[in-house]
């Protein structure tokens, strides 16, 4: 297991009024894991903290294309300022790591060369903010930047100003690009979820699992930093809104009667046509294909295909979701009783379902 | 660093335009004692993909295949050193074998994927799934490692326990056990209860199981359990199954596990997953009976000074290139730069052996978690998950020169056998010369342990073959299950060399009559 150490780094940590230096007796502080990474990149790129919290941004230089780089924390608005102080400081930057004197440097590490780590303990302003951080490096200051959200909530990464956009694409599955699946763990579903980009902002929750679709939500697709950062225990995070949530304990397909016991899900595994998954499956045998796109109206839409059903089948629309339903889908074929879906054998071989709005 | 930093310095006062100093500052490597014998190089990682390797296997044609952190399936192509990528949005995958050009099994946290290219334009476009019946709680620590190829065309994969670490999801897939803490108290009581969970814990299907799986049908066999995370699956040169395992709770240092059908290697916590187990909660039985079921370790490797966290096990291509260890086995290790050699051997029907550095050089960073040979080069790929390790893939070209290192060590009755890659010189016969020590681990619950009753090697005897490639010492008696860790490094090679892996330790399980 890995025990980082913490050796405050007493030349380069330029203390101000509210960055002070901390010994190692303190309490353990919140750790802050940041690489320097290949394309002149912080990986994370942001992190949220509590002002006047102690706090260790451990760092390592992982870039593999040999580059040294270092990182310093400035006031905000001052990071385009430091990094031309850094240049003018041309031959005098080495012996100052490239570090430019003066009170907008908040904290400073060593200049990092490859492969090399180093833990900087801090103590975040005490005024909340948005505090850039930069490698004032001479060159990379202009591309290799990020943001320390110190009281102020971080906001979507691809709607965040104060990070580079090709930074924010890393973090987001499939870097923005749509349809997209990624398989990953995700709230509010069994542990073998997979989580689906859709145009239109659309995105999806598929649980392969129990076989059945568990959310949909329109906007940002599933930012996977912490998970990524870590050893996966932490779930990514998704922007928007939920516009529908099966039940939990909804069977999504039932044959037979409207009693007849849940079959049983087998996952079969998916194709991708143009991106969209075609998922398939068995329930008690009786194999099933889910196609999850988008209609021509822009609406989620499930191209459904169960061949050889020998009985009624019933459908689950999830409209028992509890909390608010923004909305429901409607079929191309079958009947509705209640929150289901009755359909013959024969209009159950091939049918759609549109996830669409419920005007207020 | 002084290096770096004048190469820098000399970058900037020569050039000092705006990106002048954003050149790519080239590091020499330091010369070490392995650079004779292997050049150690690195492949470019595609961009914009998180360079930590899950798996790594070769295609016919000598390209590479290799799995990513976030998902992604890369393939290389040495020849214009490029990667086109192959498949995408996979769950930690920790392990692939490439079937053909056209199919690669991916081992992924939620089941053995089939990823196939079906209209033959290089990229996948089905992913099947070949087998999931296998709990997952949704516990972070339950990696899922593999597929490797039997010699009968089966493949062999594993499934970590989960860690008290954390608690389960409150959707699980698969029947949850109720051996133990009931499963409400994991969400309503989890600071309480995750003492008495375990420190590594099994409540959804076959966690700690290494499971034996047909590629043509998906039809899966519980193989063996006992195990606690167990990223390395390999077979030897005869065909033996071997299964490596981490240090940690009822793994008093890392092991090495010759697997066996039906085996149980010691971590209890899988033990309620096997047919007809009767209840009781496996952490609980008295080690004496736990002794009973299981099979120990083959080979230990000492915490600290062999491998703390053992990976890959694969051999050594019988090719000329790799001179005289062709077919013998190595391991991979996360948490310190060397690639391990394993000398197995069976006495009495009891497999045991020895462990030895092959490589150990700063050059080729920590992590080594996937190693794959094509066409004379040894490709090794890294990753950390946020533990001790490094990324992206290194290479291993050997010189063609030998270096002066044991070559193999086996047991004799009263003793051992060394062989070497060259004649020893004359004076080896000098007992004095073959020093070390003999430790034991206990087998207990606890999380990692410290070598007990350690002792000096006390050799009496040694004799050399008439060309001196070997050696046979002879102790005045055994401590059985007891390492005995050589230190050879006053030995001398009769051109002179030292042995460039002097330190070698052997398990003893059984002595020959």
């Amino acid at each position: 297991m890995p025990r980082p150490c913490f050796i405050p780094c007493l030349a380069l940590l330029l203390a101000t009024p509210a960055f002070s230096q901390k010994t190692a007796e303190q309490p353990k502080p919140q750790t802050i894991k940041i690489a320097m990474r290949d394309g002149l990149r912080f990986d994370p790129p942001r992190f949220e903290g509590k002002p006047g919290a102690d706090v260790v941004i451990s760092l390592e230089n992982l870039d593999s294309t040999d580059q040294m780089h270092n990182f310093v924390l400035v006031k905000p608005g001052k990071r385009d300022a430091i990094v031309d102080a850094a240049l003018l400081l041309a031959e005098k930057g080495l012996a100052l790591q490239f570090v430019p004197p003066g009170s907008d440097v908040l904290a400073a590490s060593k200049l990092l060369a490859p492969e090399k780590k180093e833990p900087l303990r801090l103590t975040l302003p005490k005024e909340p903010g948005v505090y850039p951080f930069v490698c004032t490096f001479p060159g990379h200051g202009l591309v290799m930047y990020g943001a320390a959200y110190v009281g102020v909530k971080m906001p979507l990464l691809r709607q965040d100003n104060n990070i580079p956009s090709t930074a924010a694409q890393t973090f987001i599955a499939g870097g923005g690009k749509r349809p997209f699946v990624q398989r990953i763990f995700m709230p509010d579903s069994g542990p073998a979820a997979i989580a689906i980009a859709l145009p239109g902002d659309l995105n999806a929750c598929w649980d392969a699992g129990q076989c059945r679709l568990r959310y949909v939500w329109k906007g940002e697709f599933i930012d996977a930093t912490r998970n990524w950062a870590g050893n996966g225990n932490e779930l990514p995070t998704m922007g928007g809104k939920r516009l529908w949530t099966a039940p939990v304990d909804e069977v999504a397909i039932r044959f037979g009667k409207a009693t007849a016991a849940a079959p049983r899900p087998k996952f079969l595994g998916y194709t991708l046509e143009q991106g969209f998954p075609i998922f398939r499956y068995t329930l008690d045998g009786v194999e099933v294909r889910e196609k999850i796109a988008v209609d021509e109206a822009g609406n989620v839409m499930r191209e459904m295909k169960i061949a050889q059903a020998a009985v009624e089948v019933r459908v689950g629309l999830g409209s028992n979701s509890k909390g608010k339903i923004y909305a429901a889908w409607n079929s191309t074929s079958g009947t509705r009783e209640g929150g289901t879906l009755n359909l013959t054998p024969e209009e159950a071989a091939a049918f759609k379902l549109a996830l669409e709005p419920i005007k207020p | 660093m002084n290096r770096l930093l004048s190469n820098s310095l000399l970058s900037i006062s020569l050039g000092w335009a705006l990106f002048g100093a954003a050149q790519s500052l080239a590091q020499t490597a330091q010369p070490d004692a392995y650079a004779p014998f292997y050049s150690i190089g690195k492949l470019m990682m595609p961009a914009g993909v998180a360079p930590e390797i899950g798996g790594l296997d070769a295609l016919p044609d000598g390209r590479i295949a290799a799995c990513f952190h976030h998902g992604q399936v890369g393939i290389y192509q040495p020849k214009d050193k490029t990667w086109k990528m192959f498949a995408e949005g996979l769950h930690e995958p920790l392990g692939l074998l490439v079937e053909d050009e056209r199919s690669i099994l991916v081992m992924q946290r939620p089941e053995l994927t089939r990823l196939r290219d079906t209209d033959g334009d290089g990229v996948c476009d089905s992913y099947e799934t070949l087998w999931d019946s296998f709990g997952m709680s949704g516990n972070y620590h339950e990696f899922a490692f593999g597929p490797v190829r039997a010699p009968d065309g089966k493949v062999v994969v594993s499934l970590n326990l989960a860690s008290q670490g954390e608690t389960v999801f409150k959707e699980v897939r698969g029947p949850f056990s109720d051996i133990g803490v009931p499963r409400e108290k994991f969400y309503t009581e989890w600071k309480h209860v995750k003492k008495e969970v375990g420190r590594m814990y099994s409540r959804v299907p076959l966690r700690g199981w290494v499971v034996k799986i047909d590629p043509a049908t998906g039809a899966a066999e519980p193989w063996a359990c006992g195990f606690r995370s167990p990223d390395g699956i390999g077979f030897d040169a005869a065909g033996n199954l071997l299964v490596d395992d981490n240090q940690g709770d009822w793994r008093g240092t890392s092991e090495l596990f010759v697997v066996k059908r039906g085996g149980f290697y010691g971590h209890p916590a899988s033990l309620e997953w096997r047919q007809g187990w009767d209840g009781r909660v496996p952490m609980k039985l008295p080690v004496e009976e736990l002794e009973k079921l299981r099979t120990p370790a083959a080979v230990w490797f000492p915490h600290g000074h062999f491998a703390n966290s053992p990976t890959q096990i694969t051999q050594i291509p019988k090719t000329k290139a790799w001179g005289p260890y062709a077919g013998q086995t190595i391991v991979g290790e996360m948490n310190s730069p060397k690639i391990l050699r394993v000398l197995l051997e069976e006495v009495d029907g009891v497999w045991q052996g020895a462990t030895l550095n092959w490589i150990n050089s700063e050059t080729l960073k920590r992590g080594l978690h996937r190693l794959v040979f094509a066409h004379d080069v040894l490709y090794v790929g890294r990753t950390h998950l946020s533990w001790v390790g490094s990324e992206g893939i290194g290479t291993i070209t050997p010189t063609g020169k030998v270096p002066f290192d044991v070559l193999d060590m086996q047991i004799t009755p009263k003793g051992f056998r060394f062989t070497f890659t060259e004649p020893l010189a004359e004076n080896s016969t000098a007992a004095k010369l073959w020093t070390g020590e003999h430790y034991t681990y206990p087998y207990h619950e606890d999380y990692d342990s410290p070598q007990i009753a350690k002792d000096e090697i006390e050799v009496e005897t040694v004799t050399l073959s008439v060309d001196r490639r070997s050696a046979v010492i002879e102790l005045p008696e055994w401590s059985m299950n007891h390492i005995y860790e050589f230190h050879l490094d006053k030995l001398h090679a009769a051109s002179g060399a030292e042995p460039l892996n002097p330190r070698i330790a052997y398990t003893v399980r059984r002595t020959p009559q």
